[in-house]
């Protein structure tokens, strides 16, 4: 990717911020790659057993391929992007995996220790991902922050700056959506 | 929970959230009125207490698998009951991987080739689509085997054998193989590729990595992954017509063409093999820069020659390999893993090897080998120890013909037909159909369109390329035919477009019936096509009879028809198409007498009657000699007319100049050799005014030549001083190309012309200076023939060379020297016949020496010799002596033979003892002095040298000889004692 891809992507973001649509069909895939090639590049440097934070793919990502002066609308968009991309990875791997693994109804539902392992219990991230869709109807700012937050490892404050709203708003409504996750996934 | 409610629970819950928790209950006792509600708010407070603060610090961690796997998703997985082990690579099109399926006690493995996912485009696809029909119909044991194709998830794959080998190259280094091992592996790869050929597939991308040899020395063939399909039917099912930009082949195996991004053919791939084979037998690359950038490749092996690969050898240099290793390459190392000394491998790889690897890898493809197929026969041959076909780079020796008027050039044909075809979809067709039938219209014309395209990008060079024993070459052609043919129904009743239609078939034609690669074209085809053309003319004439120029053009499709009937022999039907050629344009040319083009037509039409009537070279002819001659005559008058409407036309002038040059010929043939010289004379006077003014090459070289033809027919008629004046004419216009180094022909063209020059001149009665020239003369030939053995005019040349010395040393008494002059000839000449038992005029000429050495055999008393010698002669003149029409060096030989038959017996006479034994003698000796008189009654108006240059000593001769023997058995014989 290199350069040119920042580039690339900068200006796809920032003609998206202008309204292009058409921006964001163009970024999607730059993105995408991007956070992939990253992943890899990382796991082949550990060794493969090797646990791995998705928040610092996503930063790096997003130091690689935006420039760095740019708007924080921009940087919004960013992160937006991406933490729905590493949603779209982890879901559609899960779903993979899934589809060939047979009978895992023996599998505990928990947010344990924040670690969803795919490796024990694929099941997680796809409850997870469903929970959060059913979130979205009701609340789609909360599905914003879980995004954010989950996929995308973004702070508090990140994540008020990046949603125009208040750092006290987003612990709220980030308590609550927590909550209701974790009800809904139980159920 | 209904979605209403939900702005309110959330408020709920953001006032309880903040507040210590003892505090939440009595809060919400206020707040929420609501039961439900409040229920709600405490349930996910619960929840909020349940799930803790450790989602705060939530980063979502994963193990490694995810992103290793989600950066290829289908290791792991099952495609079809194959589970995907490991990804071996990743194509322009697709990716593949290696995988197994456990079956009962084994694990096979295979290769799968999977289209990426994202190339959702349709183009793609139907690409993805096309290898696979390439691979499905691949059936070889040197080719990767196809076992299975499928889709999955909407992708289209296809399983093949997993093959595990070393690349060719490294496999013959590591066990250090002879070249004849390398080229027996080598022939194996051939196989492989004519196969595919001829399954209509060229590979593109043939190279050492694509190669693996297995454990059991097997070449497999791998990565038809650009292969092209040639299968019309296949192409126009694709949709977006590229023209061929294919990136991922390897520059150094790529073919000028490819290159270039000029249309690929079957002799693209015959280019990489000469690459590949080039690298096995000397270790090098063909192609050497300094600079290791890949222009500078680019413009090497489109501009530069290879050096011979017995020469490359001896070069010292570096390469980086694949791996990014630098190699060194010295004489010593590469003839280490093949022959061992540098001498053995320079030996082994000198003359046939050099030679057929310099023709795999000419630039031009029309040079090259014309199919896998010949070279693999070029390689078996030198393998077996017979005469290869590659030759050094010469010129086409040239024969004593002129230039043809209407020679068809095979490149200017095609681009005829197809931008006729193109013209056709040109041509306002839809203006022409009805409004209802635009549907149908527009098909076609798509269908046509694509046709037309394909057939200009990809089928162009492949109809011209590919040998005629291809079916694909018939199949394009068909092709090209079918869609002409059913144009040709719905075309009915449209004017124009049958026009269109009837100048398409003739140049179809006329690409079907071109000889090329030394094959002789496909002229039923060529014959079909001109009847369809004539067809329709003839419709088009009765419906619109005033049409001048369709007269025309149906005229002109009976001189091809014509022309095409000549070669395959039917001259019957040559002539009455001719003379139906020469019927509409007689009237036509008087009507319009000032339109060149009719009379240019008009011209053509005597001319091809008059050829088919006497001949035109070497090709089959009436013997009609008298009736040639009228019209040739009256081809150059019509030339002339033309000429005087357009005096400064030099190919009206050139016109006038060939015709006179063709009466000349005419005449010579009858005998009527003074004549003959008026005219070639007339000739030659044009052509000298048209080399004066202009530079073509072509009239400079026909030049040299109508002199030389000018001498012969003095030569033959005894005017020795006259013969010599025009040969030194031509001697000294040769002499600037025949002295260049480089170019093998002149030189043997300027040596023979110095040849003919000696023996004038010792004819004339300076036998030192003549010998001197033809001495010189020879040298030069045979310097020539030890450097190409095998090239067979030139080896032609010598013979004659050497019987013309030798009558000049017979002249002088020397007849040992002579006998050793004739019996070199009769050498070359039989090895010439022995390999192409076809060349009847080797064969002839072969008769006359035979005949010379009986003559000499004769002189010096050996009898018996001399006898068997003049039967073996006799055998072959014979026949062509009384052929129709028959050969006119024949009739020579053969009364000369029987001639010297007579004389034999007349010396066994001499020695007779008895009486009655001398006068047997005598009467057969008359025998065959009476046969020999027959013989010269035959020809017309004989000279003192037969037309190859052999000395005879005419019927007066022979006359003289029969009297001879009359009146020795006039004398009274006495009565015969018992024997």
């Amino acid at each position: 990717m290199g350069a040119q891809g920042a580039m690339g992507v900068t200006r796809l973001l920032a003609q998206w911020a202008e309204g292009d649509r058409q921006a964001m069909e163009e970024l999607l895939p730059l993105v995408y790659d991007e956070l992939r090639r990253l992943a890899r590049s990382y796991l082949q440097r550990e060794n493969p057993g090797h646990t791995l934070q998705s928040t610092a793919l996503v930063h790096e990502a997003y130091l690689r391929l935006v420039d760095q002066d740019v708007s924080w609308q921009s940087r919004a968009h960013f992160f937006g992007i991406a933490a729905q991309m590493m949603r779209r990875i982890l879901v559609d791997h899960a779903r993979a995996k899934h589809a060939e693994k047979r009978g895992d109804g023996a599998c505990r539902v928990t947010l344990d220790e924040g670690l969803l392992s795919t490796e024990s219990c694929d099941v997680n991230v796809l409850a997870l991902d469903r929970a959060l869709t059913r979130l979205a109807e009701f609340d789609r700012q909360q599905s914003q922050i879980v995004e954010l937050r989950f996929f995308a490892g973004l702070s508090i404050e990140d994540t008020a700056e990046i949603l125009k709203i208040s750092p006290a708003t987003v612990k709220r409504d980030w308590a609550m959506a927590k909550a209701w996750l974790h009800r809904e996934m139980q159920a | 929970m209904k979605a209403e409610n939900w702005e309110q629970i959330r408020q709920a819950f953001h006032a309880a959230i903040d507040l210590p928790p003892e505090k939440r209950g009595p809060y919400l006792d206020q707040a929420c009125p609501d039961a439900a509600l409040r229920q709600e708010v405490e349930s996910l407070l619960n929840a909020h207490r349940e799930a803790g603060d450790r989602l705060d610090n939530a980063s979502l961690k994963a193990t490694a698998d995810v992103f290793l796997d989600s950066s290829d998703p289908w290791i792991g997985t099952f495609i079809g009951p194959y589970q995907v082990i490991a990804s071996i690579g990743k194509g322009g099109m697709g990716a593949v991987y290696r995988a197994v399926r456990v079956e009962q006690q084994y694990v096979k493995q295979v290769a799968i080739k999977l289209l990426r996912p994202g190339l959702g485009d349709d183009s793609y696809q139907r690409r993805f689509m096309n290898e696979r029909q390439i691979m499905a119909s691949l059936d070889h044991p040197n080719i990767a085997r196809l076992l299975d194709i499928g889709t999955i998830k909407g992708l289209p794959y296809y399983v093949m054998e997993y093959i595990e080998g070393e690349h060719i190259d490294d496999y013959c280094d590591h066990r250090r193989l002879t070249t004849r091992a390398r080229l027996a592996l080598f022939l194996q790869v051939c196989s492989a590729v004519q196969y595919a050929h001829q399954h209509l597939v060229v590979h593109r991308d043939l190279k050492p990595q694509n190669i693996l040899i297995t454990s059991e020395g097997a070449p497999k063939l791998l990565d038809f992954g650009i292969a092209k399909p040639l299968d019309p039917e296949i192409f126009l099912q694709t949709t977006a017509l590229t023209v061929a930009n294919m990136k991922p082949m390897t520059p150094e195996f790529a073919s000028p063409e490819q290159i270039r991004g000029e249309p690929i053919t079957v002799s693209s791939d015959v280019y990489s093999l000469g690459v590949l084979l080039y690298r096995l037998l000397t270790g090098h690359s063909p192609h050497y820069t300094e600079s290791k950038q890949l222009h500078d490749l680019v413009r090497v092996i489109s501009e530069s020659e290879p050096v011979r690969p017995s020469l490359v050898i001896d070069r010292v240099t570096e390469e980086t390999d694949g791996e990014g290793r630098l190699i060194q390459l010295s004489p010593e190392g590469v003839s280490q893993v093949r022959e061992g000394q540098v001498d053995s491998l320079r030996h082994r790889l000198k003359g046939d090897l050099d030679n057929i690897l310099l023709k795999a890898l000419r630039k031009e493809p029309e040079r090259r080998y014309g199919s896998v197929e010949q070279l693999a026969e070029d390689i078996h041959r030198h393998l077996d120890g017979r005469p290869v076909t590659a030759r050094k780079d010469t010129i086409r020796y040239r024969t004593m013909k002129f230039a043809q008027r209407h020679k068809t050039g095979v490149a200017a044909a095609v681009l005829a037909v197809l931008s006729l075809i193109a013209g056709i979809v040109a041509t306002s067709w839809q203006a022409h159909i009805a409004k209802v039938e635009r549907a149908k219209a527009e098909r076609r014309f798509n269908d046509v369109r694509h046709l037309t395209n394909a057939l200009i990008f990809d089928m162009e060079g492949a109809i011209s390329e590919l040998p005629k024993s291809t079916a694909a070459r018939k199949l394009l052609l068909d092709n090209a035919l079918k869609y002409l043919d059913s144009l040709a129904q719905e075309s009915k009743g449209n004017v124009e477009l049958q026009r269109e239609l009837a100048s398409a078939y003739k140049k179809l034609g006329d690409v079907q019936g071109y000889p090329f690669q030394g094959n002789v074209g496909d002229s039923a085809a060529a014959l079909a096509s001109y009847r369809k053309v004539v067809q329709i003319r003839e419709t088009l004439i009765t419906e619109d009879s005033d049409d001048k120029d369709d007269r025309h053009a149906l005229a002109e499709g009976y001189r091809a028809l014509g022309q095409m009937q000549i070669t395959t022999g039917d001259l019957s039907g040559a002539l009455s198409s001719a003379n139906k050629a020469l019927s509409i344009m007689k009237p036509l040319a008087d009507a319009y007498p000032g339109e060149f083009k009719m009379l240019d037509e008009l011209e053509n039409a005597y001319e091809l009657v008059g050829d088919i009537q006497g001949g035109n070279g070497a090709s089959a002819n009436l013997g009609d000699l008298p009736g040639a001659l009228a019209n040739h005559t009256k081809a150059l008058e019509v030339a002339q007319q033309a000429l005087r409407l357009f005096p400064d036309d030099p190919s009206a002038q050139r016109a006038v100049a060939i015709y006179e040059l063709k009466i000349g010929e005419d005449q010579v043939e009858q005998g009527e050799r003074s004549l003959g010289v008026e005219n070639y004379r007339k000739g030659l006077e044009i052509y000298q005014a048209l080399a004066a003014k202009s530079d073509n090459p072509r009239i400079a070289r026909d030049l040299p030549l109508i002199y030389t033809r000018i001498g012969n027919a003095y030569l033959i008629e005894g005017k020795f001083k006259e013969a010599v004046e025009n040969y030194r004419s031509a001697f000294e216009l040769q002499e600037k190309t025949g002295t260049e180094a480089g170019n093998a022909l002149a030189r043997v063209d300027f040596a023979t012309t110095e040849a003919l020059m000696g023996q004038a001149i010792a004819e004339a009665g300076d036998r030192t200076g003549g010998l001197t020239q033809l001495n010189r003369a020879i040298n030069t030939i045979e310097h020539e023939a030890a450097l190409d053995p095998l090239h067979v005019e030139i080896n032609r040349a010598l013979g004659l060379l050497y019987v013309w010395r030798g009558q000049i040393l017979t002249r002088s008494g020397n007849l040992d020297s002579a006998l050793a002059d004739y019996r070199r000839t009769a050498s070359i000449f039989g090895k010439i016949v022995a390999s192409d038992p076809q060349d009847t005029d080797t064969a002839i000429n072969l008769a006359a020496a035979n005949t010379k050495i009986a003559d000499t055999l004769l002189s010096m008393g050996d009898l018996i010799a001399a006898l068997d010698a003049y039967r073996k002669a006799i055998a072959v003149a014979e026949i062509h002596a009384h052929s129709v029409p028959p050969n006119v060096q024949s009739q020579y030989t053969l009364a000369d033979a029987y001639s010297g038959m007579g004389n034999t017996f007349l010396s066994q006479a001499a020695k007779s003892r008895t009486s009655g034994n001398r006068a047997k003698q005598w009467i057969e000796a008359r025998d065959w002095f009476q046969k020999s008189f027959a013989e010269w009654k035959q020809i017309r108006n004989p000279g003192v040298m037969s037309p190859g240059g052999f000395d005879t000593a005419g019927p007066s001769f022979v006359s003289q000889k029969i009297a001879d023997c009359d009146a020795n058995l006039k004398e009274p014989v006495p009565a015969q004692p018992a024997e």
